[in-house]
């Protein structure tokens, strides 16, 4: 055959299809791609997996840490946190250069966040520390996220304190991160607390009033059982309190003119941003409920992360896509017709759907006469090739399965910062490129081979 | 322990040029390009186009491991392999908007 270029390119026109089969969520999309060579879908693959750029942090400050988690550990952790950021609307870090030849950290390349969470002694004592450092927050203009069981609860709260203040949580909630700085500031903090607590406590033993609060905390979690707290996890009388830590603690520290270019919303307003759905806008955890670290009374987490721009090929946290995968469309072919029986169980031992039984009229001829029913393929698209037929005398005999090897099936399923679709789009822009640079230099170190020849 | 930095497997090198082409003195019309810090992606599609060409006689590829070499596509051709490489250019750029197009008139974005 023929295979010049320009008739390469002429029979690419004609059989080149894509068709998007199904979106079986907002997130996963599911197409076809015929007429193209493993190679090419490969490549497609590889891209959607490693070289498309995502934002995710990358560089943790750690000032504080008194947790059980280690540094690294936490870091780690952090690292993996996917963001819903649109990563084509930031730069790359490490093109903007100052004279020092050091590459400087923009607003159009990085996105900071900030993790400042204490523990309380218990669980009245911790919303106390929440909401003291609410005005703050505010002030300083850092974005929280919303407790997405709290959020769906309605702000409830467990023993029914300061549900309305939950409600209106936006840019709001430290956790005595800026006392803890200070010695002086600290001790103030600590006695003040202290106060209150002995107020709060039956003028009985300490350890009875800890058992009745345990006791009315046990009442109350029976009849909010759906909601879990997002703070007890098990319900002991003599188990200490432990804080969870979640994404929504992540403050959002706006540089520059983030907070223009991904304004915050009001709390009517819900956006719907690429596949998820945000009530507060700005950059923000695609999950605001992914577990962090766990923290014991006393213990202070303070870090201060930098996310920036990566590829999966740097580390697999920047790969946008849960899984891109393709399979080849299966090929069965029906070589002696199957009738009856056969038939049936041959349905049966299929996906369904992928064989139909068609019945045969009274007044057939040959070979069909004489039987009810015979198997046809109708839907090889559902078949998941397990060779199940394999196992049956006669069936082994009369089916051939095989692969038709230019008619790919891929699924892509994104993490959530850009669309599936988008994905596949920028998978060939990058395709493109790539295939432009490589040409083009291996152009270049030719003609200069030449030259000098 | 001994292991490299990640991004060493796909940032150059200071003294790596992206590619190097260099002539094979025991084939005639053959030669060898290596491409620096790149994978299967690129090559293995490179590859294959490579061997639809009808005036190219060979084309392979190999990808040692990477603690050992960088990756490098033989390619054998008669006449101008340059223009060869402008027909890739060419072939595989218009896939990919074609491609492309099909892509907004199917509604793959969201």
């Amino acid at each position: 055959a023929d295979t010049s270029p320009s008739t390469f390119l002429a029979a690419l026109r004609s059989d080149l299809r894509i068709r998007v089969l199904s979106r079986p969520d907002p997130r996963t999309l599911v197409f076809e791609l015929v007429g193209v060579d493993a190679s090419f879908a490969n490549a497609l693959r590889r891209i959607m997996i490693a070289e498309i750029p995502t934002v995710a942090l990358e560089y943790i400050y750690m000032w504080n840490n008194t947790g059980l988690i280690h540094d690294e550990v936490l870091s780690h952790r952090l690292g993996l946190v996917p963001l819903n950021v649109d990563p084509r609307l930031f730069d790359e870090y490490g093109l903007d250069v100052d004279e020092n030849g050091e590459a400087a950290a923009t607003d159009r390349n990085t996105v900071v966040f900030r993790l400042n969470v204490a523990c309380g002694r218990n669980e009245r004592e911790d919303e106390r520390l929440e909401r003291k450092m609410e005005e703050r927050w505010r002030n300083e203009g850092l974005v929280r996220g919303l407790d997405p069981k709290k959020a769906n609860k309605g702000g409830e709260q467990e023993e029914g304190s300061g549900s309305s203040k939950k409600k209106k949580s936006k840019n709001k909630k430290n956790k005595k991160g800026k006392a803890k700085n200070e010695e002086g500031a600290k001790e103030e903090d600590e006695e003040e607390v202290e106060e209150e607590d002995e107020e709060a406590l039956e003028p009985s033993v300490m350890g009875l009033s800890i058992a009745d609060k345990a006791a009315s905390h046990a009442a109350v979690h029976a009849a909010s059982n759906a909601n879990v707290g997002t703070t007890i996890a098990i319900d002991e009388p003599s188990r200490p309190f432990t804080k969870h830590i979640y994404t929504h603690h992540l403050l959002w520290c706006p540089q520059g003119d983030q907070l223009e270019r991904f304004p915050l919303h009001n709390d009517d307003a819900t956006t719907t941003t690429t596949t998820t759905t945000t009530s507060i806008g700005g950059i923000r955890p695609i999950h605001e409920d992914i577990l962090l670290a766990k923290l014991r009374p006393g213990q202070v987490i303070e870090l201060e992360a930098h996310a920036r721009k990566g590829t999966g090929k740097d580390h697999a946290k920047f790969s946008p896509v849960a899984t891109a995968s393709y399979r080849l469309m299966p090929q069965i072919e029906i070589t002696r017709p199957i009738y009856d029986d056969d038939a049936e169980e041959l349905v049966n031992w299929f996906e369904p759907g992928v064989f139909s039984l068609l019945p045969i009229p009274s007044d057939a001829e040959g070979e069909d006469a004489g039987h009810r029913v015979k198997a046809a393929v109708s839907n090889p698209y559902a078949c998941t090739m397990s060779r199940n037929f394999m196992r049956h005398p006669v069936l082994k005999e009369r089916i051939k399965m095989s692969r038709i090897p230019n008619h790919f099936i891929f699924e892509v399923e994104s993490v959530g910062m850009m669309a599936p679709g988008v994905i596949v789009a920028e998978a060939l822009k990058v395709l493109k490129e790539k295939c432009e640079r490589v040409v083009g230099l291996a152009d270049e170190s030719l003609a200069a081979m030449m030259g000098g020849v | 322990m001994n292991a490299p930095e990640r991004s060493a497997c796909f940032l150059l090198d200071d003294d790596e040029e992206k590619v190097e082409y260099s002539v094979d003195t025991k084939v005639s019309n053959a030669g060898t390009f290596t491409f620096n810090k790149e994978d299967h992606t690129v090559a293995n599609l490179l590859r294959m186009q490579l061997l639809r060409d009808p005036a190219v006689k060979f084309a392979g590829y190999m990808h040692p491991h990477p603690l050992v070499a960088p990756v490098e596509v033989l390619s054998a051709a008669i006449e101008d392999l340059s223009n060869e490489t402008d027909h890739l250019i060419t072939q595989v750029t218009d896939a990919i908007d074609k491609w492309k197009k099909e892509n907004d008139q199917v509604g793959l974005g969201m």
